[in-house]
């Protein structure tokens, strides 16, 4: 009963009460494609260097939408796939690195202490093992999932160590 | 290079610094030569 009036509220509280807010519909008409801005041109124009008006040339090819009043470009993140450049491809991306690097270090440890010096490799790294284990970390997603399907990644529950009840 | 050279080199602290300035430093070169490369835009 608990979990049928949890999920009613879930439906009601994303239905009821969150606005659609897209950028595309722009009911409210506060943003416009940056090419059609005029605020958006007279920043372009009192840009001092030639990157800067490159950079401005850039916003208003890609479709980017400014503020009507300040001009300024607005990032979409609710996403919507034509916007997908501004949030969704740099946030997959960021996750995709960082996870590369945590699991490359997650590689590392678990290499040397294999073999009973991990406290003194901890800090004074052994190069070519931490050059193996960042490419070895490339296809991190990958290893990910099969560690999960074969069980490796979990300890066994005969290992855990729980208080005394 | 000496051996012992190496061996601080390897240093964790000394390879963090290391590799944190060699990685902004080229980012630095490769944005004022060509920049920009990270915009997503379509």
């Amino acid at each position: 009963m608990r979990q049928l009036f949890a999920l009613m509220l879930v439906f009601a509280l994303w239905f009821g009460a969150a606005p659609s807010a897209s950028a595309d519909s722009d009911v409210s008409g506060l943003l416009v494609p940056c090419r059609d801005s005029a605020a958006f041109a007279q920043r372009a124009k009192d840009s001092v260097s030639a990157t800067a008006a490159e950079r401005f040339q850039k916003y208003a090819d890609a479709g980017l939408l400014c503020g009507r009043v300040d001009g300024l470009p607005h990032l979409i993140a609710d996403g919507h796939l034509n916007h997908a450049g501004e949030f969704i491809i740099p946030g997959v991306l960021f996750l995709y690195l960082a996870g590369w690097l945590g699991w490359a270090g997650r590689n590392y440890l678990q290499t040397v202490h294999k073999d009973g010096t991990n406290e003194y490799k901890e800090i004074q790294i052994d190069v070519p093992v931490a050059i193996q284990s960042f490419i070895a970390a490339l296809f991190w997603p990958l290893t990910f999932v099969k560690q999960i399907l074969t069980g490796e990644l979990q300890e066994d529950d005969s290992k855990i160590t729980v208080s005394p009840r | 290079m000496s051996s012992a050279f190496l061996k601080y080199l390897s240093n964790a602290p000394v390879l963090a610094v290391l590799f944190t300035s060699l990685t902004l430093t080229v980012f630095i070169l490769i944005n004022s030569v060509y920049p920009d490369l990270l915009f997503l835009g379509q």
